[in-house]
C-alpha cells in the first residue's frame, strides 16, 4: 500500500549512456515517476542493498555479464524478485528475447528498433503488474497471520459448513480432544465431534441464528472427565451478510474452573454445615459501629432472635436485652478490649432476654476478628452458648455442695467423737475397774501401788487425749509471726529426738539456710513437725523406719517446701486415701493413734498450706507446703472447702 | 480341778494388766498378748480354756482373730469373750457371727466380767462333762455301739441335733457345725420342745448367768445369727419361732 502513496520508482541499467540518459528522461517525463539511471552492473547491485524499485529497464549486453544472468542474480534475492524487469536486447535476439521472458521478465525491447510511444504502456504495465504482485504478497501475509492467529488462540475452534461437514479443527482443538485436524476435517459434526460430549446439543442447533453457549462434558482419553464451555454462532459471508457460510464452536476447558467451583460450593456448603450444625451461636460484632456483621442461624433457633433484624439494626437493640445487672460488665467488657486486645479468648457469661421476655443465661468466647489501619481492634468473633440449664445445675450443685460439705464435717465430728471415745474407753476401763477392785480391798500393799498407778496413767493417758483434741479445736487467738521455719523444725527435733533414738531411728537433717520464712504460728507448727516424726515411729521393731529425713526448702512460686520422708513399711493405698481423717483404728503400723494426722492436716490448712503424702516400698514422704507471705488466718476453717 | 487358762488379747498393755488384776483373786492362770497374731500363736502354743479378746487392734482385729480360730481345730470350742469399746448392734452381730460366745463393753464392772467368765467356763465344763463318757477321738467312735451312737442323735422332725460331733442337720440349709454356744441354746431347745423360753430364761439356764448379769440382747443376737444359718427365711423362721412377749420356742414335731 506505500507504494500507491509514493511515486514508481523505475531503474535503469544501460551501459549505452546516450540511450539510458534519453529514456530516463523520457520516462520521467511521461510516467510522473522517478527514474535512476546507472550504466554499470555494479552500481545496480550497491543501488539495490539501500533501495527498491517498482520496475526495472535490465539490457542484455552488459560489461562482463549479460541480462538474463543479471535477470537470475535478481531472482535468488527475495525481495527483488518480484520486481517487474523489461529486457533490453539488440536487433534479432529473439532467442534472448524469449529466455528472457522464461526467466521471469516482464516484457523485452529491442533497442534497434525503439519506439518510444510504446513506453508508457510498458512502464504502466510493469506498474500494475507490480501492485498485483504487492497485493498477493499481502493477502498471502494476511492469510497466514489469521491461520497463526487461529493456532495461537488457547480455545478450540471449530467450525462446520453448511452441510455441517467439519472444516476447520485447530491446534487447540488437537490438544483438547486429542485428535488431530485430519481426522476430524470433511467429517460429519454431529457423528465426528458433538457426539463426543455427554450431552450433545441438539441437532438443529448450528441452524440457528442466535448463539449457543453452554457447559459440556466429555470423557478425554486420558485425562478423565474433561468440562468445556462452548460458543457456537453461525458464520457469515464477508460480502453478504444473509447469506450463512456454517458454525463455529469456540471451546474452552473449564475443567480447572469446574473443579474450584465444586470445591468451593462444597466447602461453602461445609461452612454452612458447620455454622448450622454447631450447637452454639457464631457472630462477628463490629465494636465500633456497634453492629453485628454475621450472626449463624441458630442464634433464631436459640433465642429466637430475628437474625436479619440484628443484623441489619444496630447491636442497641440486643444490648438493651442484657439483664440490668450484667449490663455493665458487658459493657465494660467490650471497652476493654477496644482498649487492649486481648491476647487470649475473653469469656464472659450474662443474662438476655428474649423477645418471649424469658431470661437466658449466656456465655461467649470471644477473640479479635479484624484490625484497623494503625493496628486497633475492629471487630470480634464470638461464641456464644446458652447456659441456662447449666447455670441452673450450678445453683443446685453449690447448694447440695454445701449441704455436702456441712455433711462431710458431721461426719467428720462424727469419726473424731468415735475415735475419741475409743481413745478414752481404755483408760476409762483401767480407772474404773481398778478402782473397784481397790475398793474391795483384797489387795497386798504391792498390788495397791500397782493399781493406783494404773489408775494415775490411764488418767494422764486421757488428759493426753483432751490435750490433742484442744488443740485440734483451738482457734487461732494471736496473729501469725513471721517466723524461721528451720527454729520450728529444730524445736520439734528437740523434743522428739529422744523418742527416735530410743526406737534406734536415725534422722537426717537438711534444712536450707538461709532459713526460709513463714508467716504463721510458731507453736503450731513444732507440734505439726513433732507430730509427723513421731507419726514414724512403730512400735514394731521389723518395720519400724529406721532413717527419717527432714528438709526445707523454697520451693517455687515463693512458698517453702518441708519435706519428711522415712524408710518404713509403706502405708496400704487404701489407707493414704483416708490418712488425714480421724481413724478409729490405731493405723497399727505406727502413723499414730489416729488424731495426730488429722491435726497435722488441721494445722496446715490453718497457714492456708497443703499436705500431701506418697508411699511406696521403703520410701513414705510426707509433703508439707506453706506460703510464706499469705496473708491467711487460721479462723478461715470453714471457708476453706 | 485344775485352775483355768485365760488368754488376754488386747494391744493396750494398761487394759491388759487391768484384767490380769481383775483375775488375780480366781484360781486363774492368765496369759497376755499383744496383738492378734501373738494371741493365735500363744492359744496354739498352750490351748486355754477361755479367750478374751479385744476388737480394735491394729493389724488382725478380733474379728478376724475369732474366725482364725473357728477354723482352727485345736481352738474352734475354745470360748470367746469379746472387750469391745464400740457397743453398737451391728458390732455385737459382727462379733457373735464370728463365733464368739459374749461380748462385754468398756469400761466393764469388773463383777459382770468375773460372773460372765465364770458363766462360760462352767458352761464348758458341762459340757466336756456330757460328752466325756463319749469317746473324744473318731476312731473311737468307730468302735462305739450302734444303740450309744443313735442316742446321741437328737431329732425334731427334720431337723437334727448330733451331741457328738456338734453337727446340725436342717433340710433347707444341709448340716454344719455348730459354736459352743449356738450348740448349747439349740440342745436347750431341742431337749424341751414346746416349751417357752424368755431371754432371761436362756441366760439362766444355758448361759448360767445370775439375773443381773447379760443381756436379754445377747439371747437376741445368738437367736437370730441361729436363724441366719438354719433358716431359709430368718424374717419368718419355721423352726425357732418366737412367741410375741413371751420368747422362743421349738414346737414340737409330728413324727412321719
Amino acid at each position: 500500500m506505500e507504494a500507491l502513496k509514493t511515486p514508481y520508482r523505475v531503474l535503469i541499467l544501460d551501459d549505452d549512456q546516450a540511450l539510458g540518459s534519453m529514456l530516463q528522461e523520457f520516462i520521467t517525463r511521461t510516467c510522473q515517476c522517478q527514474v535512476v539511471y546507472v550504466s554499470h552492473p555494479d552500481d545496480l547491485w550497491t543501488l539495490l542493498q539501500e533501495q527498491t524499485f517498482d520496475a526495472l529497464f535490465l539490457d542484455y549486453k552488459l560489461p562482463g555479464t549479460n541480462g538474463l544472468e543479471m535477470l537470475e542474480a535478481l531472482a535468488a534475492r527475495p525481495q527483488h524478485r518480484l520486481m517487474p524487469t523489461i529486457m533490453m536486447t539488440g536487433e534479432g535476439s529473439e532467442t534472448i528475447a524469449a529466455r528472457a521472458i522464461q526467466a521471469g521478465a516482464l516484457d523485452y525491447l529491442v533497442k534497434t528498433d525503439l519506439d518510444f510511444s510504446l513506453l508508457p504502456a510498458l512502464v504502466e504495465k510493469a506498474f500494475q503488474r507490480r501492485a498485483i504482485e504487492q497485493a498477493i504478497i499481502d493477502a498471502q501475509h494476511k492469510v497466514q497471520y489469521q491461520a497463526m492467529l487461529l493456532n495461537n488462540v488457547r480455545d478450540a475452534i471449530i467450525v462446520w459448513g453448511m452441510d455441517n461437514t467439519i472444516t476447520y479443527w485447530n491446534q487447540a482443538a488437537e490438544r483438547l480432544f486429542d485428535i488431530p485436524a485430519e481426522t476430524m476435517i470433511g467429517k460429519p459434526v454431529f457423528e465426528a465431534y458433538f457426539s463426543l460430549f455427554e450431552q450433545p446439543p441438539r441437532r438443529g442447533a448450528s441452524e440457528e441464528s442466535v448463539t449457543l453457549l453452554g457447559d459440556r462434558r466429555f470423557n478425554h482419553p486420558t485425562r478423565g472427565a474433561v468440562w468445556i464451555s462452548s460458543q457456537i454462532s453461525r458464520m457469515y459471508d464477508g460480502q453478504n451478510e444473509r447469506k450463512p457460510l456454517g458454525s463455529m464452536d469456540v471451546v474452552r476447558d473449564i475443567t480447572l474452573f469446574k473443579m474450584e467451583q465444586e470445591s468451593l460450593a462444597r466447602s461453602q456448603h461445609f461452612v454452612r454445615r458447620i455454622l448450622e450444625t454447631i450447637p452454639h451461636i457464631i457472630y462477628i460484632l463490629n465494636l465500633r459501629e456497634r453492629r453485628f456483621r454475621y450472626i449463624s442461624p441458630k442464634a433464631e433457633e436459640m433465642l429466637g432472635l430475628r437474625m436479619a433484624e440484628i443484623q441489619e439494626t444496630l447491636s442497641d437493640d440486643f444490648f438493651s436485652r442484657i439483664h440490668p445487672q450484667d449490663v455493665e460488665q458487658v459493657t465494660s467488657h467490650y471497652q476493654q478490649m477496644l482498649r487492649q486486645p486481648p491476647a487470649a479468648p475473653v469469656i464472659s457469661e450474662y443474662r438476655l432476654q428474649l423477645p418471649s421476655g424469658e431470661w437466658r443465661w449466656l456465655r461467649t468466647v470471644e477473640t479479635v476478628f479484624s484490625y484497623n489501619g494503625v493496628g486497633n481492634p475492629v471487630e470480634i468473633i464470638g461464641v456464644c452458648e446458652d447456659i441456662t440449664t447449666r447455670k441452673g445445675m450450678e445453683d443446685q450443685l453449690s447448694a447440695s455442695q454445701l449441704y455436702v460439705t456441712q455433711t462431710a464435717r458431721m461426719a467428720a465430728i462424727g469419726q473424731l467423737a468415735s475415735s475419741v471415745a475409743h481413745q478414752i474407753s481404755n483408760p476409762l476401763t483401767t480407772i474404773i475397774a481398778d478402782a473397784q477392785l481397790l475398793l474391795r480391798g483384797a489387795f497386798t500393799p504391792e498390788e495397791t501401788e500397782e493399781s493406783l498407778r494404773a489408775i494415775q496413767a490411764a488418767g494422764w493417758r486421757m488428759q493426753e487425749v483432751i490435750d490433742l483434741l484442744m488443740k485440734f479445736s483451738q482457734p487461732a487467738t494471736n496473729a501469725k509471726q513471721f517466723i524461721s521455719i528451720n527454729a520450728t523444725i529444730n524445736r520439734a527435733i528437740l523434743l522428739a529426738g529422744s523418742h527416735l533414738h530410743s526406737a534406734q531411728i536415725n534422722l537426717q537433717i537438711d534444712l536450707s539456710e538461709p532459713s526460709p520464712m513463714v508467716e504463721g504460728y510458731e507453736q503450731r507448727l513444732v507440734d505439726l513437725w513433732v507430730n509427723l516424726l513421731l507419726a514414724e515411729h512403730s512400735t514394731d521393731e521389723d518395720i519400724s523406719p529406721k532413717n527419717i529425713w527432714i528438709q526445707s526448702h523454697l520451693a517455687e512460686g515463693g512458698s517453702v517446701e518441708v519435706v519428711i520422708s522415712d524408710d518404713g513399711e509403706r502405708i496400704p493405698p487404701d489407707q493414704l486415701e483416708t490418712i488425714f481423717e480421724p481413724q478409729l483404728i490405731p493405723r497399727g503400723i505406727g502413723r499414730g493413734n489416729g488424731i495426730e494426722l488429722s491435726l497435722c492436716r488441721e494445722i496446715v490448712r490453718q497457714h492456708d498450706g497443703s499436705i500431701q503424702v506418697t508411699s511406696e516400698a521403703g520410701k513414705t514422704t510426707f509433703r508439707i507446703c506453706l506460703p510464706t507471705g499469705a496473708e491467711g488466718n487460721g479462723q478461715q476453717e470453714d471457708s476453706d472447702h | 480341778m485344775d485352775s483355768k487358762k485365760i488368754l488376754i488379747i488386747e494391744d493396750d498393755d494398761i487394759v491388759a494388766r487391768t484384767i490380769e488384776r481383775c483375775l488375780r483373786g480366781g484360781d486363774y492362770r492368765v496369759m497376755l498378748a499383744s496383738s492378734g497374731v501373738d494371741g493365735l500363736q500363744a492359744a496354739r502354743r498352750d490351748v486355754p480354756d477361755l479367750i478374751i479378746l479385744d476388737v480394735i487392734m491394729p493389724g488382725m482385729d478380733g474379728y478376724t482373730v475369732c474366725k482364725e480360730m473357728r477354723k482352727d481345730s485345736l481352738l474352734s470350742e475354745v470360748p470367746i469373750l469379746f472387750l469391745t469399746a464400740k457397743t453398737k448392734d451391728d458390732d455385737k452381730i459382727t462379733g457373735l457371727a464370728a463365733g464368739a460366745d459374749d461380748y462385754l463393753g468398756k469400761p466393764f464392772n469388773v463383777d459382770e466380767l468375773l460372773l460372765r467368765i465364770k458363766a462360760i467356763l462352767r458352761r464348758t465344763q458341762r459340757m466336756k462333762q456330757e460328752s466325756a463318757p463319749a469317746p473324744v477321738s473318731p476312731a473311737a467312735a468307730e468302735t462305739a455301739s450302734g444303740r450309744k451312737k443313735t442316742e446321741r442323735i437328737i431329732c425334731m422332725g427334720a431337723y437334727t441335733l448330733n451331741t457328738r460331733s456338734f453337727e446340725f442337720h436342717s433340710p433347707q440349709t444341709g448340716t454344719f457345725r455348730l459354736t459352743p454356744v449356738q450348740y448349747d441354746l439349740l440342745y436347750h431347745l431341742m431337749t424341751h420342745p414346746g416349751e417357752i423360753f424368755s431371754p432371761n430364761r436362756l441366760l439362766d439356764e444355758v448361759w448360767d448367768y445370775p439375773s443381773d448379769a447379760g443381756s436379754p440382747d445377747l439371747v437376741r443376737v445368738h437367736i437370730k445369727n441361729l436363724r441366719e444359718r438354719i433358716e431359709v427365711d430368718p424374717k419368718n423362721p419355721a423352726f425357732i419361732q418366737t412367741v410375741p412377749g413371751y420368747g422362743y420356742t421349738i414346737a414340737a414335731q409330728e413324727e412321719g
